[in-house]
């Protein structure tokens, strides 16, 4: 009698489980069949359902956040259909960036694409690369920022980079071969310098160390940094940028100081690499005529993330430049490994 | 003062209080639903309060965040399962309470403790936050490395007499938690070519397979056994604890909710350890109570813990802007989307909404009270009479549909049902449980202290015995390790002696 029920139980699991990763089946076959339809009419009717984003990190993230304001703002840009955000977090984003390199080419699962879809692929394994996507739009480039405790013997980039030339300095970042990881690499090769790199899991880790005195510098993006910035407990000493920025006038650039190095976190839409082309064209005029619209401009800008847009082209050839960038860095990397 | 004042005036506007009581109620409900939890129901939250006055979302978010651990609570009590991960040590004389009829003293203890952890650490937030948020900053890699080693101290003191059963279940735990990415390195370890075991193991879904599937596979032992449910639910008549309670209550109260607190102010510390060490220490207190069978303290230690680890957890948040756990994080999503700065400055340019977020802990802590009851009362009489096999059904229900909201994965449902057999196991083989979860909570945090510490000081170990604040939790730790073998030691001297004599 014990057996039989727990085999009823064990056979409920199974069935809620099946039941659950049935549902994500059925969608691909109507996905399919939508696809066909597309194949046989020429004419390119996009969209007719409503799309997805999938998020490869956990809600709440700045990376969530600004998909779920496109998000809001989708339908009138698209046919009045909507974008459902979904958040699948997991192996620093290559749970939720598997899934749309294999997602069905039709433009309907787009992905909220950042600098981890170049880094993964070379540091972990993985079935995808940066290739596997076509990029449809850029809609944020936040510059990282070297950033130190106000009462720290660095006032000036100056004297951040003459001391580092000479001494080992503690950096921290929001972990191992995340863009700012990679930032200070490069930074680290430029100058000629000796790093120690502190992982840590995030920019709150980073700032409670830096404001405690425990670690000399750290690399972050300005946004997650402005708080402190502008209270003025965090002192911004360089910004890897062409220029300075209008919310941060008094920051300047690693370029004025004779260290040309362009490095932030980017954030942008793209879709499994087969999309027609038509629908990727139809979908970046759609995220452009949202990013030039007041309503995100106002939202962006009252959260602190700035705003930029690439088109297809232009975001496919900035990303080949970042995996470019990154392969010089990926034996020092790998040297870190061992 | 008159900016308290100011908040008090704010916050008892008729929408922002009823947003607030709105948020507490929503709070209860999820974090007495098991799966759910605060964080979920923030990150869902969120995104509806880009549309709304801050005078109102805000209000929410504080509500669900302050009740959501008391609500763990409830279901912790009457079905030994934690309705989040901040009960898990509630659930240890809790449910041994409800088993012996004392259900609704166990509510009751669970929420006089709950109010005035929250209420205790709610008055630190509104009074004392920059001194201490200041503080905080001295913890540096090493000093979060020696708390981390102070933590698993705890699992020496909560043993009692099985100290090998603890420390081998802790081993057990502490390689669970070598799962994933190497925080160092980046190398991956134990992953087995799955991607979402890179990160580690899913924790919410392992925790959810501990409690929910295995309580339900030994709920099933009995129902077969009895044939029929006969589950007879204690009457939960009298549920304020009375006045000779409170006062035996009081020094577990204190010093559990000063536990939070400090746990509370340190970013990244989190309330699972604040939930051990406070029971470790009600434990070590009452040395004449046999815990683990139903003793109050058992539930009241935790429970005021939670709470206060709450409204301090958003201290370095409101004075730094850095965010002390992930619900704190989310908070500063929340803030940064309505235009507000979480640091020093929030209080200078928008006193009125910064003081109301302060006063919205305080006057969520004091709803949290009557509101839990009634939900408690409710839940005991009705959904509880529900028979056993219907009552199953729900909660598996529940934990699959949990397991898979934490990340949209059915992976996490394997994990759960994973856990639930190692819980099944770990039952029958008289293994606790607790142990195992403090070491997967505890270990990647030691870890990851111990790397950095090593990076800064380049190799040399002396970094923990240099700094004072470190040197010190050592120290303690080391006491509390060998406070059971030095006991054991000198009833060997006693038992000798009185034979001799």
């Amino acid at each position: 009698m014990k057996k039989v029920l727990i085999l009823c139980l064990i056979f409920l699991l199974v069935f809620s489980i099946s039941a659950c990763s049935g549902g994500g089946a059925s969608n691909e076959k109507i996905q399919n069949d939508s696809k066909s339809a597309e194949d046989s009419k020429k004419e390119v009717n996009f969209p007719e359902k409503d799309l997805r984003i999938i998020v490869p990190f956990d809600p709440g993230g700045a990376v969530d956040v600004t998909c779920r304001i496109i998000a809001e703002l989708a339908p009138d840009y698209l046919n009045g259909k909507k974008i459902i955000v979904e958040n699948m977090p997991g192996g620093g984003a290559v749970v939720g960036q598997t899934y749309v390199s294999k997602a069905n080419p039709d433009g309907y699962t787009i992905l909220a694409y950042t600098s981890s879809v170049v880094s993964n692929p070379m540091t972990k394994t993985t079935t995808y690369t940066h290739e596997s996507f076509q990029p449809v739009a850029m809609y944020c480039f936040d510059p990282d920022v070297l950033i130190v405790s106000a009462d720290s013997k660095f006032k000036t980039l100056k004297d951040f980079l003459d001391y580092s030339k000479e001494n080992e300095v503690s950096i921290n970042t929001a972990g191992i071969a995340t863009a700012h990881h990679i930032a200070g690499m490069i930074l680290q090769n430029k100058i000629d310098a000796k790093f120690n790199f502190i992982h840590t899991t995030g920019a709150g880790m980073q700032i409670q160390q830096i404001l405690g005195g425990h670690v000399d510098a750290g690399l972050l993006t300005t946004g997650e940094a402005q708080a402190q910035i502008k209270d003025g407990t965090i002192r911004a000493l360089g910004l890897m940028h062409d220029e300075r920025r209008q919310d941060f006038p008094d920051v300047p650039t690693f370029k004025e100081n004779g260290v040309d190095i362009l490095y932030g976190a980017w954030r942008g839409l793209a879709v499994p690499k087969d999309t027609p082309k038509e629908v990727v064209d139809i979908l970046a005029k759609a995220f452009e005529g949202i990013i030039a619209d007041q309503r995100f401009i106002d939202k962006m800008t009252t959260a602190g993330y700035p705003i930029i847009f690439r088109g297809p082209q232009e975001f496919t050839e900035y990303v080949d430049m970042e995996a470019k960038n990154f392969k010089q860095v990926l034996p020092l990397l790998q040297e870190a490994q061992k | 003062m008159n900016e308290i004042l100011l908040g008090f005036s704010q916050i008892f506007q008729p929408l922002s209080f009823l947003a607030l009581a709105f948020g507490v109620l929503i709070g209860l409900i999820v974090g007495a639903l098991p799966g759910l939890n605060d964080n979920i129901t923030l990150a869902v939250l969120i995104p509806i309060t880009f549309g709304m006055e801050p005078e109102i979302a805000l209000p929410i978010l504080v509500g669900v965040y302050v009740s959501a651990c008391y609500g763990g609570s409830i279901p912790a009590i009457l079905l030994n399962i934690p309705g989040t991960a901040s009960s898990v040590v509630t659930t240890i004389d809790g449910y041994q309470m409800t088993l012996k009829g004392e259900a609704g003293k166990a509510l009751g203890i669970s929420t006089t403790s709950s109010v005035f952890g929250g209420i205790f650490s709610s008055l630190l937030l509104m009074f004392l936050a920059p001194f201490l948020a200041k503080q905080a900053l001295r913890f540096g890699p090493p000093e979060y490395f020696a708390l981390a080693i102070l933590g698993f101290s705890t699992v020496a003191g909560m043993a009692g007499k099985s100290l090998t059963k603890n420390l081998l279940v802790c081993v057990i735990g502490l390689i669970f938690a070598t799962v994933g990415m190497s925080p160092q390195t980046g190398y991956p370890r134990f992953y087995f070519g799955i991607d979402y075991l890179l990160d580690g193991i899913p924790f919410i879904p392992m925790l959810i397979g501990l409690f929910g599937v295995t309580t339900i596979l030994e709920l099933s032992e009995t129902i077969s056994k009895e044939k029929i449910s006969k589950y007879v639910l204690p009457k939960i008549n009298k549920v304020l604890p009375d006045f000779k309670m409170v006062k035996r209550l009081l020094p577990t109260w204190l010093i559990s909710g000063s536990i939070g607190n400090v746990i509370g102010i340190l970013p990244g510390a989190g309330m699972i350890m604040a939930i051990y060490m406070s029971y470790d220490q009600a434990v070590r207190r009452n040395k004449d109570k046999e815990f683990g069978t139903g003793v109050p303290e058992g539930v009241a230690a935790p429970e005021a813990a939670n709470n206060a680890v709450v409204a301090s957890s958003m201290i370095p948040l409101l004075s730094l802007g850095v965010p002390g756990n992930s619900a704190a994080a989310l908070f500063i999503g929340a803030l940064m989307i309505q235009g507000l700065r979480p640091g020093p400055s929030l209080f200078k340019d928008y006193p009125d909404i910064a003081y109301m977020i302060l006063v919205a802990f305080f006057v969520g802590n004091i709803l949290m009270g009557p509101m839990g009851i009634m939900l408690g009362k409710f839940l005991s009489s009705t959904l509880l009479r529900v028979p056993r096999q219907v009552l199953s059904g729900v909660i598996i229900a529940l934990c699959v549909t949990g397991a898979f909201a934490m990340g949209n994965s059915v992976f996490n449902i394997w994990v759960m049902i994973f856990f639930g057999i190692i819980g099944y196991v770990f039952n029958k083989l008289k293994l606790p449980h607790s142990p195992l979860i403090l070491a997967i909570v505890l270990g990647p945090m030691m870890e990851l202290n111990y790397l950095q510490s090593m990076v800064l000081s380049k190799g040399s170990p002396m970094i923990f015995v240099t700094r004072p604040i470190s040197l010190g939790l050592l120290i303690i730790a080391l006491f509390f390790f060998a406070t059971p073998f030095i006991n054991s030691l000198k009833d060997n001297l006693k038992r000798k002696n009185s034979l001799s004599g």
